[in-house]
């Protein structure tokens, strides 16, 4: 057999094995409780939305908080920038559960009044994205080569302007792609609020599979809900990303 | 033209729509060194690797040492052993001390013990020039003898037939001439080579036959004299003068 | 407010600390060794330049990781039946084996494809191109990314509390819920998985030195 024919008979094989996983998955899929589950679908969806607002909302305030840390830690007075890259390491080194347990029994000591579920959620996934995020921004902003900055410092930019016009447009490019993995990781993370209590789309699913017997078709619509989910922002993520494409 | 130890028949291979080999007929008898040249992208490498089924061919036949090439793996590996490569660059193993690149195929190869391959390692290593850098690393080493470390590690297995990929175009001048000393040397000791190079004093010096491709054809097969001097071809004689050109000491190939 | 913590609770509650630390250290460990050798066994596989593989291991990947943690650990837990041991187990190795692989199959892109055409011509097997040539420097390149993703099994290991594993953060819940001392319970637990975190990266920058080339 010759090297095309190799290739096309393995791409026909796999059509096939795609084929027959569908069709057999089809056949199983028809047969799930689905009468029962449909009366709980727009809860099921109300809650999915409800994650995607968590992960959008929390990742604006860890934008927000992120740039501040990221220019502390690389720019910043030493004391200052001792104490954002601990902050940023200890969060990244800590489970996402504690984080979250933390949020939520820590809040009260703080504020001195009971916390809700969901601001908890919001909160933590917030510290988190912050995080995660400034590693990221700062990862972009050390991307662009220090040849730059000294070239334009040598024709006569300040500091501030060179930031602005030739490090920080580099920079958003660069760390584009590792940001959109973020809405990924953290979009995955919205699930673990569960623990909590809040109604998200993970626990929608939970508190209706006890509900209604019919675990299949539920983890189904819980699968899913998050790969849709998350293959979508992937696929948006390697898109922006030329290592990716390089790859290919 | 019959019983070569490499014989293409008709041989054609596409990269998706590109006719890298088109109609490639070709034989090469044992003992004897076979320069390949022709412009970039000509398909001299696909050639080369086409030999030891590092690529496979879409139509026509290869016949290595008297056997068509299939596709059975296990047929194939044991070709493979038989044949040597070196290639542009390189490609030295950067975690193995020299000694290691070319002890490695004999051991887990040919499965010899311990210090017979390390005798043949060391008695190639000396034979091509670096016996004292038996322990150096390939980052260690300058381009010229990296390359005379990746003759030495496909001599270790004891080829009937070495192919050799543009094996100087990536060294400095000062360094081309050490390495074709030693293919001069393998040349003059009876081994069969195809050899992919632009070198022509060494083409005049040692080859039986020249053959130029140009857009994956055999445009022109001749004995070097014969080639340098009396080429039929129009487009060989465009590119023997625009290699030859700027060569002193060398008669202008268009005359 | 502050000074009405109790730090003295973590004392009284020590052994219930030391045996949730015990646990999420074995979980963590078995979890990091299996999802290695499955992850590493798909790098591989994804690395042949066969067209089917490609697809096969693309598909693994992709699946485990757009499901988080937690929804893979219920599936197996409370819809498959697996008993929570196993089941949390086998949702850390499954969950990063899918990563790993990802790292493993860019390390050995990241070898030069020369090298690989030099072992064929010599006639070695894919077998041994594999042991002898790519991942002996893979090892080394990878170590770095396989560090991030050790301390993520460290971390996803915090979900298995969820279904009941006695694991630190099972342990800090249980301190909550029987003396409302969880900001304190909580603090311990973080400097503890931070601890272990520190141990990780440490013990592999050792490795990476130790790997250093020529
Ligand atoms: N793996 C591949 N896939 C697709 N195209 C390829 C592949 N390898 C080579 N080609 C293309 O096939 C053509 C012939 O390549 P080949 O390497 O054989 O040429 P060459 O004569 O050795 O050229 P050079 O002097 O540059 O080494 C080129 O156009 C090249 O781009
Ligand atoms: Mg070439």
């Amino acid at each position: 057999m010759n090297a095309a024919g190799s290739q096309r008979l393995q791409a026909a094989l796999w059509w096939l094995g795609v084929a027959i996983a569908v069709i057999v998955a089809a056949e199983r899929v028809r047969r799930l409780e689905w009468a029962a589950v449909a009366p709980s679908l727009p809860f099921l969806l109300t809650a999915l939305g409800r994650s995607w607002v968590l992960a959008i909302v929390s990742i604006a305030c860890g934008v927000i908080a992120a740039f501040p840390l990221a220019l502390t830690r690389l720019y910043g007075p030493r004391g200052l920038r001792q104490l954002a890259t601990g902050a940023i390491e200890a969060v990244r080194a800590t489970p996402e559960l504690m984080v979250i347990f933390w949020v939520y029994f820590t809040w009260p000591y703080l504020a001195g009044n009971q916390v809700t579920a969901w601001n908890a959620a919001l909160g933590s996934l917030s510290v988190i994205a912050a995080a995660y995020l400034a590693e990221v921004i700062r990862a972009g902003i050390s991307s662009v080569p220090a040849g730059q900055v000294e070239a334009s410092i040598a024709s006569g930019m300040s500091g501030l302007l060179t930031f602005r016009y030739i490090v920080l447009p580099q920079a958003l490019r660069n760390m584009l792609p590792a940001l959109l993995a973020q809405l990924v990781a953290l979009f995955k993370t919205t699930s673990l609020v569960y623990a909590i209590g809040v109604m998200d789309f993970f626990r929608a699913v939970a508190v209706t599979k006890n509900a209604v017997f019919a675990p299949y078709a539920l983890y189904l619509i819980l699968g899913a809900g998050y790969f849709v989910s998350c293959f979508a922002i992937g696929r948006i993520v390697r898109w922006f990303d030329p290592r990716y494409q390089l790859l290919e | 033209m019959a019983g070569g130890i490499i014989e293409f028949r008709n041989v054609h291979k596409w990269f998706g729509t590109l006719h890298v080999l088109d109609d490639v007929s070709l034989a090469v008898q044992a003992g004897q060194v076979v320069v390949v040249c022709g412009p970039s992208g000509s398909g001299k490498s696909t050639l080369l690797r086409c030999i030891n089924r590092l690529e496979r061919i879409d139509r026509g036949e290869i016949v290595v040492d008297g056997a068509p090439l299939d596709d059975q793996v296990r047929k194939i590996t044991r070709l493979r052993a038989e044949i040597g490569m070196v290639f542009q660059r390189f490609n030295l193993y950067p975690h193995l001390s020299v000694l290691d690149n070319v002890m490695l195929a004999p051991l887990k190869v040919r499965g010899l013990a311990r210090d017979k391959a390390r005798a043949i390692a060391e008695d190639l290593l000396a034979k091509v020039g670096i016996p004292e850098k038996a322990s150096a690393y390939p980052a260690q080493l300058s381009g010229g003898q990296q390359q005379r470390v990746a003759i030495a590690r496909a001599l270790a297995m004891g080829p009937k037939i070495m192919l050799f990929d543009e094996p100087t175009s990536a060294l400095d001048p000062e360094m081309i001439q050490e390495v074709l000393e030693v293919m001069v040397g393998l040349a003059e000791g009876g081994m069969t080579m195809v050899v992919v190079t632009h070198e022509m004093g060494f083409a005049r010096r040692v080859a039986d036959r020249v053959v130029f491709m140009d857009a994956g054809r055999v445009v022109e097969e001749a004995a070097p004299e014969d080639f340098f001097t009396r080429a039929r071809d129009p487009r060989t004689r465009s590119f023997l003068g625009k290699i030859l050109s700027h060569v002193p000491g060398l008669p202008d190939a268009s005359t | 407010m502050l000074q009405s913590l109790d730090w003295s609770i973590l004392w009284q509650f020590r052994a219930a600390l030391w045996n949730g630390l015990l646990t999420t250290l074995w979980i963590s460990a078995v979890g990091i060794l299996g999802s290695t050798l499955a992850g590493v066994a798909v790098g591989c596989l994804a690395a042949v330049p066969s067209l089917l593989l490609r697809r096969l291991t693309a598909s693994y990947t992709e699946l485990l990781r757009n499901l988080p943690v937690i929804v893979k650990l219920f599936f197996l837990y409370f819809v498959l039946g697996v008993p929570a041991i196993p089941a949390a187990l086998l949702t850390l190795i499954l969950h990063q084996s899918a990563y790993i692989a990802d790292v493993t199959r860019a390390g050995i892109r990241s070898v030069p494809r020369g090298q690989v055409d030099a072992g064929l011509s010599l006639g070695h097997g894919w077998w041994q191109i594999y042991r002898h040539i790519l991942l002996p420097q893979v090892l080394r390149i990878v170590i770095p990314p396989m560090t991030t993703q050790y301390v993520s099994v460290v971390k996803n290991s915090a979900v298995v509390a969820l279904i009941s594993v006695e694991d630190l953060t099972y342990q800090t819940q249980e301190i909550n819920v029987e003396t409302f001392r969880g900001f304190e319970a909580a603090t311990a637990a973080t400097v503890l998985y931070i601890a272990i975190s520190a141990v990780v990266i440490g013990a592999m920058t050792r490795l990476y030195a130790r790997l250093a080339g020529p």
